[in-house]
């Protein structure tokens, strides 16, 4: 049943990919589960046209209609419709019909057999991006007016130098909030803030998500787990002492090198944004391995990093992409995959935030995942030291291993990886932000199991304290830990 | 390592002198100049327990910036803090690996396992457990190699679903019994019957491959390995002993109950409770044959009370075996004719759904084509108005997850 009209073709995708579509595991079983013709009716491709579409039934009498079209062709993201009124997006009818595409259980259709309510659809849509465009146009129209208009444009200018100056100073009278308590607490003795609860941090958090500083707010708001450490006096005073750094780095940016800056801006809170990187950052094409990819959760945002190695040299490069939690971020990059692409590197002094410029082609083959370049753990310490050297506030690096082998230990906090290339071993850390304990056990012993205790390449992230596995590689495949 | 460099590379980058940094506003800047790094770096315990106590109450010692008379003892604090902790954090080269690597996955000559499959495995795994066994099954006769980062939740679901274990033990084989030595929950797959069958194995010191020795026995010659168990058992171990009792359980015979009686007076308390429990076990049950599957299909259904709860029963009871097509298209021609009497007692439409979804988890892939065929009559009964019938849809749904399912994993 479903039309054409999109001269941008979609190749049939391979599942791994909708399986990064997936807004969280939950969505992903049960969009399987409909990944089967029984539930289906009236579905239909036309994969050079890029379009996907059915009947789904569902619990009540009239079933839900799904439709997906790529209207940037295979590379493109895909758009999606669903009649049913899930919150997930894309929801489990979208990523059945999806699946079953990718198996080729789809039938092509032709173009009569397109039900109206896929033209209505697609005709909306277009509509709406029409508008889009329209809107875009005549604000580039006013812009341009507004060139011709100089007065105009030093009015629009003035406004918007005005928001970004009481910005700057809600920051400003933050951070001298921040710089007081700390003095008090330092000066009367951390041991008082010991006693005192979460309840003085979660407030002072709050006054710095006020002020507009988010990034020193979630720092402050990390205190509390230092204080509950064991080794809790070391921990805070790092913290403390890393948040003046903070401070005194903010209060003289302007004299730091632009690159630093940009650092201390964006730890406050102050990013740039991914048109900003576009323009200014440093670009590199390359073929781009795809090394791993981790969700973390927060409370109302989902953020998906996936990081990238250039097939012509070792360097790595990190994508982000925010989605409202019940919804996937729209990086879907299977690990494994080899993305041919031009990214743009945020000028920072430690640059590893990049943002895609131009994607070309991804190839992905899941039973023949070529391996990353790795290095040795001394490398890795010696990557951890240099973006400390230039990033004070670095927390851990990622690091590709040639060809590390895990130690098992006596118990779960006793594992470690050695390092046969290098003749080196460290601890390996298995907590992962914002994720259940017992994930700890699935990532030493997935670690164990697809690696096959061969020495092998594995992807992630470095610190003094030990390594956190990413990705490993093994017998072909690369395995997501 | 480059502690040193990454630190004053840090000093450097953070507060640059020459940047123009003057005037005495960049407090850190100026203590930087002074030379602070080399004397704060060793200072990280003293600035800790002051911190601890407050400076309030106890002085810092000593490399107090002199000449801003303004700053803050507890900032100063602060910064020197900043210097000394970062040498903790940068952190030394990673230790020294001078030991033997350990003994890696002995490598698995069987073929890979197809990509279809694998991802039909990880479908299982989500959302439909209730194959496994049958999956599993299917594998361990196709002959395949699992990809590798399925073992640990296979290990893991072994450990609670005891049916799966025999074929979950050969289907991973080696490397799989390598990886389980990783984990204490794991260890019972060392248990099992092996791919092979090697008297070697009961004749070594391994407890756990004289056990999976005896297992394969089982399954080859359950009189052998019984004659072995009456042999061996005086000069065996407790431990032994403990698995043995699991595997004469597992194979449950009446004729062992004499033999099991008479260890009801074993020195070990844990084999004399072990040994009470199956003598029990093996009193209680029937003696007499499971019934021919088709054969009382065919009866539960003439005898008018029979159907409904009967059949359920009968059909739940026997649902960890396939069934024959015979009995199952007996079945599904009753589903058929009877969906549509929603009134007459007995004959739920709960109690029609699970026999419907048992027909579809058990009945062989070869009645798909007959469930597909009143799943169409149904849709020419409804578009000429009759009253709904039972709805086979769902049930052709299993029948072709199954169907494609095996069709995967047959060996071309």
């Amino acid at each position: 049943m479903v039309g054409a009209i999109n001269p941008a073709g979609a190749a049939r995708w391979p599942a791994e990919r909708i399986h990064a579509l997936a807004p969280d595991p939950a969505s992903l079983k049960a969009g399987v589960k409909l990944s089967s013709p029984g539930p289906w009716s009236e579905y239909g491709a036309r994969s050079e046209a890029g379009l996907v579409g059915g009947a789904c039934k569902g619990s009540g009498a009239k079933p839900y209609q799904v439709s997906a079209e790529f209207p940037d062709g295979a590379e493109g993201q895909p758009v999606y419709k669903c009649t049913c009124p899930s919150r997930k997006f894309p929801c489990k009818h979208t990523l059945g019909l999806l699946l079953l595409w990718s198996a080729g259980a789809v039938p092509e259709a032709g173009p009569d057999a397109i039900p109206a309510r896929v033209h209505e659809w697609l005709g909306s849509r277009r509509e709406r991006a029409e508008r889009g465009e329209a809107r875009k146009a005549a604000q580039e129209e006013r812009a341009a007016a507004q060139a011709a208009d100089p007065a105009a444009a030093a009015r629009t200018e003035k406004a918007a130098e005005r928001r970004a100056a009481q910005r700057i100073d809600r920051i400003n009278a933050g951070l001298d909030d921040l710089e007081l308590w700390l003095r008090d607490q330092v000066r009367s003795g951390l041991t008082g803030l010991k006693g005192a609860g979460y309840r003085p941090i979660d407030d002072l958090a709050r006054r710095l998500v006020d002020a507009q500083a988010p990034g020193v707010a979630a720092r402050v708001r990390a205190l509390a787990s230092c204080l509950s450490a064991p080794d809790w006096p070391d921990r805070t005073l790092a913290e403390f002492s890393l948040l003046h750094l903070l401070i005194q780095g903010w209060r003289h940016r302007d004299a730091l090198p632009a690159p630093l800056a940009a650092t201390v801006r964006r730890r406050v809170g102050l990013s740039l944004t991914a048109a900003e990187i576009a323009e200014c950052g440093e670009r590199v094409s390359d073929r781009w391995l795809v090394l791993g990819s981790r969700d973390l959760a927060a409370d109302k945002l989902t953020e998906r990093r996936v990081w990238l190695q250039g097939e012509s040299g070792t360097r790595i490069a990190m994508l982000l992409a925010f989605a409202p939690n019940g919804q996937a971020p729209g990086l879907a990059l299977p690990v494994g995959a080899t993305l041919d692409a031009e990214l743009a590197f945020a000028p920072e002094a430690a640059p590893l935030r990049a943002v895609l410029v131009e994607q070309r082609d991804l190839s992905t083959d899941p039973g023949r995942a070529p391996a990353p370049q790795g290095g040795t753990l001394d490398d890795a310490a010696s990557a951890f030291a240099a973006a400390l050297a230039a990033d004070p506030w670095t927390t851990s690096v990622p690091a590709v291993l040639g060809s590390a082998v895990p130690l098992v230990g006596a118990g779960p906090g006793s594992w470690q990886i050695a390092d046969a290339k290098g003749a080196a071993r460290a601890a390996l850390v298995a907590e992962v932000d914002g994720i259940e304990p017992s994930r700890a056990d699935h990532l030493r012993h997935g670690l164990l199991a697809s690696g096959g205790g061969h020495p092998a390449p594995l992807f992630g992230l470095y610190r003094p304290a030990g390594m956190n596995p990413i990705t490993v590689w093994g017998d072909g495949r690369a395995a997501s830990l | 390592m480059p502690d040193t460099t990454a630190e004053t590379a840090v000093v450097g980058a953070t507060v640059n002198p020459d940047t123009g940094d003057t005037a005495g506003e960049a407090r850190l800047s100026a203590l930087m100049e002074r030379g602070g790094p080399p004397a704060a770096v060793g200072r990280w315990a003293e600035l800790v327990s002051t911190a601890l106590v407050g400076t309030d109450r106890r002085a810092l010692s000593s490399a107090q910036p002199d000449g801003e008379d303004s700053q803050d003892p507890a900032l100063t604090l602060l910064s020197l803090a900043a210097v000394a902790g970062l040498v903790h954090r940068v952190g030394g080269p990673p230790p020294r690996f001078d030991g033997a690597l350990p003994r890696p996955a002995p490598a698995d000559p069987r073929p890979p396992l197809p990509d279809p499959a694998a991802r039909r495995l990880r479908a299982i795994l989500d959302s439909y457990p209730k194959y496994l066994p049958q999956w599993l099954a299917a594998v361990r006769r196709a002959g395949y190699r699992l990809p590798a980062g399925f073992s640990p939740a296979l290990l893991d679901l072994g450990r609670t679903n005891t049916l799966i274990r025999a074929d979950l033990a050969v289907v991973l084989g080696a490397p799989g019994r390598w990886l389980a030595k990783a984990s204490g929950n794991w260890k019972y797959i060392l248990r099992e019957a092996r791919e092979t069958l090697d008297e070697a194995d009961w004749q070594g010191p391994d407890q756990d491959s004289r056990l999976a020795y005896v297992a394969g026995l089982y399954l080859v010659g359950p009189d052998a390995a019984r004659r072995l168990i009456r042999q061996a058992w005086p000069q065996e171990r407790v431990p032994v002993k403990m698995g043995l009792l699991a595997l004469m359980s597992r194979h449950a015979d009446p004729a062992d109950l004499p033999f099991v009686e008479s260890l009801i007076k074993d020195d070990s308390k844990q084999v004399r409770g072990e040994a009470t429990l199956l003598a029990g076990s093996l009193q209680r049950r029937p003696g007499r044959p499971v019934p021919d599957f088709t054969a009382e299909i065919r009866r539960l259904l003439s005898v008018h009370r029979g159907i409904g709860r009967d059949l359920h029963n009968f059909v739940m009871s026997r649902s960890d075996e396939d069934w024959p097509e015979d009995g199952s298209v007996l079945l599904l021609d009753a589903l058929a004719a009877h969906g549509e009497r929603r009134d007459e007692p007995g004959w739920s439409s709960w109690i029609a759904e699970q026999v419907q979804t048992a027909v579809g988890d058990h009945a062989p892939v070869s009645v798909r084509d007959r469930v597909a065929r009143l799943v169409a009559d149904q849709a020419l009964a409804a578009a000429a108005g009759e009253p709904p019938g039972a709805d086979f849809g769902p049930v052709l749904v299993l029948l072709d997850f199954r169907r494609d399912m095996l069709a995967e994993l047959s060996v071309p």
